[in-house]
């Protein structure tokens, strides 16, 4: 449905270009979800919002790429043809649920707007379709909902009314850009619950983008990994899970706080801090912090290679070599502690 | 460890909430309802709860900048509200606090360095050595001493929470309560935060008082963990009692809330569903549990009836008529309440 081929997103900006989305290549089904995970400054609120280009332009420029959606190259279209796109085709929902909606206005009149935006309607039969949308995302009192302002509501509900809004088009593709990560662990549990019935129902297929691996064990098919603008690791959840093939990845997945650490347990961290943009690190760009590597990663760019069905990682370890390594690196740690500290480059 | 730095009895901090023209009616939030809890030097005591559960105002309570509306903070037995403005003085530099967002909590005009510094000039600490001072205290922290001059916009999330630890430290507190310090960070840099803190409290016995909402974090940093729902504490046991057999169905809930990273264990798990969204107006109208209305195995019972926090094994106390056992909340068949707690 959605093919997004070589798409390179560079900022233009005093430090130079930064390279936000570097060439990147993938697809997304109907009624698929796709999970992009990775560190904030790793290009992937900037990819979402290029593949419906929210972004301003200038200082966002496209050298290269093209983002085809059911035969139409987005890149291509005029101002006017996008906005026939967006909300209509293609929605998003923000981080910010607080800030992505107007303090000023009831929700009820943001949300017919929304509606009549849309569809053809009076605003009477806008009201009503407003209201089973706010049903449908699960809000108790919908009449009083619709009454209230942002600042009356919780933070999972102004989610919530987020994502009405943005199925007020019943929209194909769903781009929830961190939908959760402002929210507690509990309303976190109850939206991304809402998105899978919502899918299920709708038929939407789903870009979520967020940084804990976590979130999207149970939601997303495919799981991209991204670093630094790339992709380092592609592959269905069980690959990225139980077939892990990029150091950074696996370095990903331990720092997740797990509940089955005991309070001794000393949590393992990536060091220092994800690469500046601007003036990346030669050859590959986890290179510095990455537990496994040698002066040989510094020399060239490793490849995104096929190394199973559907599964892509860029390192230039072999399988067999990568094990063997994980297992002398967990050996060496449960020996002696470490001392962690994130020292790294400041970005300027 | 040693014996109770911090000792909260029975406290109370309750807002009154206006509404109508003329303050017709007048309804109070109980924002931190009766907790007693304790804290001994050199442990981290957990405190976990949704936002609004009243976990930030029994921080700023034992901060002393809100007043109780009953109750005593007690800090080495002398209680907090009863010092005049030069003892408070005092006290702040034996308390110390870092922040959930560590971008606002940093003045943006200012050189890191300086930030850092402001704890010590406060206290008179002399000025030539503060260069010094500070440098160091940046180096403990994993901040480049060189970028003493620098503007916090120039740093990550990561960094400022370290340059936020570095403040907190700086005057040798005994206490330092972290609110929320990692929520606002990514994961692979909560790691570098949670190590950091607790390299910290080896090195110079700190005492942590330390607030989230997320369990898996507070399994990894805490001695104690107490959970509160509505500002009572519900739930309070030593960290290993506590993860191996949780009592209190909310603790069930919470655990069941945190999304495992394994795919096929996520879709073979159980869900706790959760019923509506964390009561944010429960007045004093409310009878019965303060978790009736969320509660996936509530009874009649306790629609009507307050449990007492009490003790359910030695040293686990939990406020509830029917306490989770086998570690499973589905398919429970509850007991009588008159006869599970004693």
């Amino acid at each position: 449905m959605l093919k997004v081929n070589h798409l390179k997103a560079y900022i233009d900006s005093i430090d130079g270009i930064v390279k936000a989305v570097d060439d990147l290549t993938f697809s997304i089904g109907k009624g698929e979800t796709i999970g992009i995970v990775g560190e904030s400054g790793s290009g992937k609120s900037i990819l979402a919002q290029s593949l419906i280009q929210l972004n301003p332009s200038p200082p966002v420029f496209y050298p290269q790429g093209e983002i085809q959606f059911e035969g139409r190259d987005l890149l291509k279209l005029s101002e006017k043809e996008l906005c026939n796109i967006r909300g209509n085709e293609i929605s998003m929902i923000f981080q910010d649920p607080l800030s992505s909606l107007n303090p000023i206005f009831k929700i009820g009149r943001q949300l017919v707007e929304a509606v009549r935006a849309h569809h053809r309607m009076t605003r009477r039969q806008a009201e009503v379709k407003a209201l089973s949308l706010l049903k449908d995302v699960g809000i108790s009192q919908p009449e009083r909902c619709m009454k209230s302002y942002p600042h009356e509501l919780s933070g999972g509900m102004r989610q919530r009314v987020m994502i009405a809004i943005a199925l007020s088009g019943h929209p194909k593709l769903l781009i929830a850009d961190e939908p959760t990560t402002a929210l507690d662990v509990t309303i976190q549990a109850q939206i991304l619950e809402l998105l899978t019935r919502l899918q299920s129902k709708y038929g939407t297929s789903i870009i979520i983008i967020t940084h804990d691996l976590g979130v999207v064990a149970r939601l997303a098919d495919r799981i991209l990994v991204m670093y630094s603008g790339k992709i380092v690791e592609e592959g269905t959840a069980e690959d990225i899970f139980y077939r892990t093939s990029m150091p950074y990845t696996w370095s990903l997945l331990r720092a997740i706080p797990s509940l089955k650490l005991t309070l001794n347990d000393r949590l393992v961290s990536i060091p220092g801090q994800p690469p500046d943009l601007a003036s990346p690190p030669q050859g590959c760009n986890f290179y510095p912090r990455c537990p496994f590597a040698s002066p040989k990663c510094r020399e060239a760019e490793p490849v995104l290679k096929e190394i199973g069905k559907g599964h892509r990682a860029a390192c230039i370890l072999d399988e067999e070599t990568f094990e063997s390594r994980k297992k002398e690196l967990e050996k060496k740690e449960s020996g002696g502690s470490m001392i962690s500290n994130g020292q790294g480059s400041v970005t300027s | 460890m040693g014996k109770d730095l911090l000792q909260v009895k029975d406290l109370k901090v309750y807002f009154s909430k206006k509404s109508g023209f003329l303050k017709k009616k007048q309804d109070e939030i109980r924002a931190v309802d009766k907790v007693t809890l304790s804290l001994k030097a050199g442990e981290t005591l957990g405190i976990v709860g949704e936002s609004g559960c009243g976990k930030s105002t029994l921080a700023r309570t034992i901060m002393g900048l809100e007043k109780p509306t009953s109750g005593t903070v007690l800090f080495e037995g002398q209680d907090i509200f009863s010092l005049n403005r030069k003892q408070m003085h005092q006290l702040r530099r034996d308390i110390q606090m870092v922040f959930q967002d560590p971008f606002s909590s940093l003045n943006p005009r200012m050189k890191v360095g300086d930030i850092i510094a402001a704890p010590l000039k406060a206290y008179g600490y002399p000025n030539k050595g503060i260069r010094k001072k500070v440098s160091e205290l940046m180096d403990l922290v994993g901040i480049k001493p060189e970028y003493y001059d620098r503007l916090p916009h120039e740093f990550s999330g990561g960094q400022c929470q370290r340059i936020g630890i570095a403040r907190a430290i700086a005057l040798k507190p005994k206490l330092i309560v972290c609110d929320e310090p990692v929520s606002a960070l990514d994961v692979s840099i909560q790691a570098q935060i949670i190590n950091l803190l607790k390299d910290l409290q080896k090195e110079f016995h700190l005492t942590y008082l330390f607030i989230s909402h997320d369990l898996s974090v507070v399994k990894n940093i805490a001695n104690r963990v107490a959970v509160i729902y509505l500002g009572k504490v519900v739930e309070f046991a030593e960290n290993e009692s506590f993860f191996n057999q949780p009592f209190h169905p909310y603790t069930h809930m919470l655990l069941s809330a945190i999304p495992l990273p394994d795919p096929r264990a996520e879709k073979a798990r159980n869900r706790i569903a959760i019923k509506n969204d964390f009561p944010v107006n429960a007045g004093s109208a409310s009878r019965g549990c303060v978790f009736y209305s969320r509660c996936p195995i509530a009874q009649d019972y306790c629609r009507e009836h307050v449990p007492e926090f009490v003790n359910i094994t030695a040293d686990h106390r939990a406020a509830c008529f029917y306490p989770v056992k086998n570690n499973s909340v589905v398919g429970e068949a509850p007991s009588d309440p008159r006869t599970s707690v004693k």
